[in-house]
């Protein structure tokens, strides 16, 4: 069953693990709730490592299309469907950086269409946060990145982070603290002046 | 924030290893039991601690976006389809295309296994097999295939053989002094029935009902039948008067996979519905007689009685059973008082033809080749953040 918690919707291991061999036995259901828990956490896994909403959202579509195709051979061992899920959409953002290599970088800011009614300023200032986090992630090794935006972007307590990737509470802590480390020299760098609280 | 010394001392607790004292300050900060600048001078041995927390508060204070709802629907709806247009397409009805199979591949495993001295000694050995055996099911197999290779004038000598063969289990089984289950006495009586309305004689006809009452006489008092199952046995056989010796010897074939064999069994011709009844019943291939709604060989016509009527005899008293007829729990026992009432009306065998193929036939199949959303801005949402604020 989806549980709200921190504001997200999220479903235990055992759940998902029931829903995942529902799916494998055609439950259409079963790959809809999947989808519902997840979809917005592998839109913003992307979100920070692309360069606009669409290519996130493209991706987002892939990656679970993938999802689709490997269904049947999937196992259980005991990792979380989100690792899993991390995992497909790590690799379809390597191909994409591989095929837009080839592309001109095309800023998102080009994609802009904003209406009078919307906030400009604070859509500005997301968008350039946005592009600062995607900047600072990219240092950042695959496994520190999945620990960072568990913990700080989605809000997961350091067990359930270390639940959701099959990792322990301790290594956790270190990629946690490595993570921020290398993160902090970027937006340094950047000049990210930080609102006081 | 106010927070004193004390209380970081409490969140936090005096640690070396920087990585437990980040985590406390996150987790105390969280709380709202500490601040970045009290956990900063908590620890100012930690040098780049202030830098840690304020990336982290940074990341925390980002707005969470999500996936607009119309990208969303349509995302859900793509990978629906693709998941949907990947499901195995199922079986129609496993029965049927078993019974499909089994019209091809028997004759030639039958074939094969007498090519081979093997399958002819396991044939052999199978004759004597008795529900609950082995060998059972191979020889009702046997008696199946020697049934649909058999010329239509030998039909009858071959059901009234199969008939004998049913009786001739009864017996052994009664002799093991076991209890015979109602299933197998079910499977008796369509066959004894099957074989009567086979018979162009009604001399065979007689003496076919002779030998079964006294089979049954024989299990009773052995104690492998009790009165009632002895009753209810009795009651369906379906004696089958043909005095113009037009019996039909041949029943038409069913004309699809699936019918419903209906062997009306009624000792009287009276209208009375309650001593009147219906056996519906189902040959398989399995080592015990079973029954199902679905007929796993219905090919075979001459199993296959009552497509044409079954005459119930209207000039002489009968015995009417006042016990309804003991049936196993597989069996469908049902009252038809229009079977025993009207002998010349149709037969109760009403094939089903079984739907078969997509069961999502509205479901449309295509787009699910995985590509990338063919029409990625049709969000509309202007917002580049893709989403709201949660």
């Amino acid at each position: 069953m989806l549980v709200e918690q921190h504001g997200q919707r999220t479903v235990d291991l055992k759940r998902e693990q029931r829903l995942i061999r529902a799916a494998q036995n055609g439950d259409e259901q079963a790959l809809g709730e999947i989808y519902d828990a997840y979809v917005d956490k592998i839109y913003r896994y992307l979100l920070y490592r692309v360069d606009s909403p669409d290519t996130a959202e493209d991706l987002t579509a892939e990656v679970f299309l993938r999802v689709v195709e490997g269904l049947p051979g999937y196992q259980n061992r005991d990792l979380p469907v989100l690792a899993w899920l991390y995992r497909i959409a790590y690799a379809r953002l390597i191909d994409h950086y591989r095929d837009s290599n080839r592309l001109r970088r095309q800023h998102s800011f080009d994609a802009l269409d904003l209406r009078l009614e919307d906030d400009m300023d604070g859509l500005l200032m997301t968008t350039y946060h946005q592009e600062t986090v995607r900047d600072a992630l990219k240092v950042l090794t695959a496994e520190q990145q999945q620990v960072i935006q568990l913990r700080f972007v989605e809000g997961y307590s350091l067990q359930k982070t270390a639940e959701s990737l099959g990792k322990t509470v301790g290594a956790v802590k270190v990629l946690q603290h490595r993570g921020l480390e290398s993160l902090s020299r970027v937006l340094n760098k950047r000049g990210v002046v930080y609102e006081q609280e | 924030m106010s927070i004193t010394r004390g209380k970081i001392d409490s969140a936090v607790g005096n640690l070396n290893d920087h990585g437990e004292i980040l985590q406390r300050c996150l987790e105390a900060i969280e709380r709202g039991q500490a601040t970045v600048e009290s956990c900063v001078v908590h620890y100012p041995e930690f040098t780049n601690l202030e830098d840690l927390l304020r990336a982290a508060t940074f990341l925390r204070a980002l707005p969470l976006a999500t996936l607009a709802e119309p990208s969303r629907s349509e995302i859900r709806q793509r990978i629906l389809e693709k998941y949907r247009a990947r499901q195995p397409v199922p079986a129609p009805v496993r029965q049927p295309r078993f019974a499909w199979g089994l019209r091809f591949a028997l004759p030639l495993l039958m074939v094969v296994l007498l090519m081979f001295g093997s399958g002819a000694m396991l044939v052999r050995a199978s004759d004597a097999a008795v529900p609950g055996d082995g060998l059972y099911g191979l020889k009702r197999t046997v008696e199946r295939v020697e049934l649909s290779l058999a010329a239509p004038g030998s039909r009858p000598g071959l059901l009234y053989q199969d008939a004998q063969n049913r009786l001739a289990e009864i017996s052994i089984l009664s002799l093991r002094h076991e209890v015979i289950a109602d299933m197998v006495l079910a499977d008796m009586v369509l066959a004894v029935n099957t074989a009567l309305a086979a018979q162009p004689d009604p001399s065979t006809q007689e003496r076919l009902l002779e030998q079964t009452s006294a089979v049954l006489d024989h299990a009773q008092a052995l104690g492998a039948i009790d009165d009632t199952a002895r009753a209810g046995t009795m009651a369906m056989l379906a004696p089958v008067q043909n005095p113009a010796g037009q019996m039909p010897d041949k029943p038409q074939p069913t004309d699809t996979e699936t019918a419903t064999q209906t062997p009306t069994a009624t000792s009287t011709a009276s209208s009375t519905a309650t001593q009147t009844p219906t056996a519906t019943l189902t040959e398989t291939a399995t080592d015990e007689p079973t029954a199902s709604e679905t007929a796993t060989q219905t090919d075979d016509p001459s199993v296959t009685p009552t497509d044409e009527p079954i005459s119930t005899p209207t000039d002489e008293p009968t015995d009417s059973p006042t016990d309804t007829p003991k049936l196993g729990p597989g069996y469908a026992a049902t009252v038809d008082p229009t079977a025993a009432t009207q002998p010349g009306s149709k037969p109760t065998n009403t094939p089903k033809p079984k739907s078969s193929g997509n069961p999502n036939p509205g479901v449309p199949q295509g787009n699910a080749n995985g590509n990338a959303n063919p029409n990625p801005n049709s969000n509309g949402n202007p917002n580049p953040n893709g989403g709201k604020k949660k």
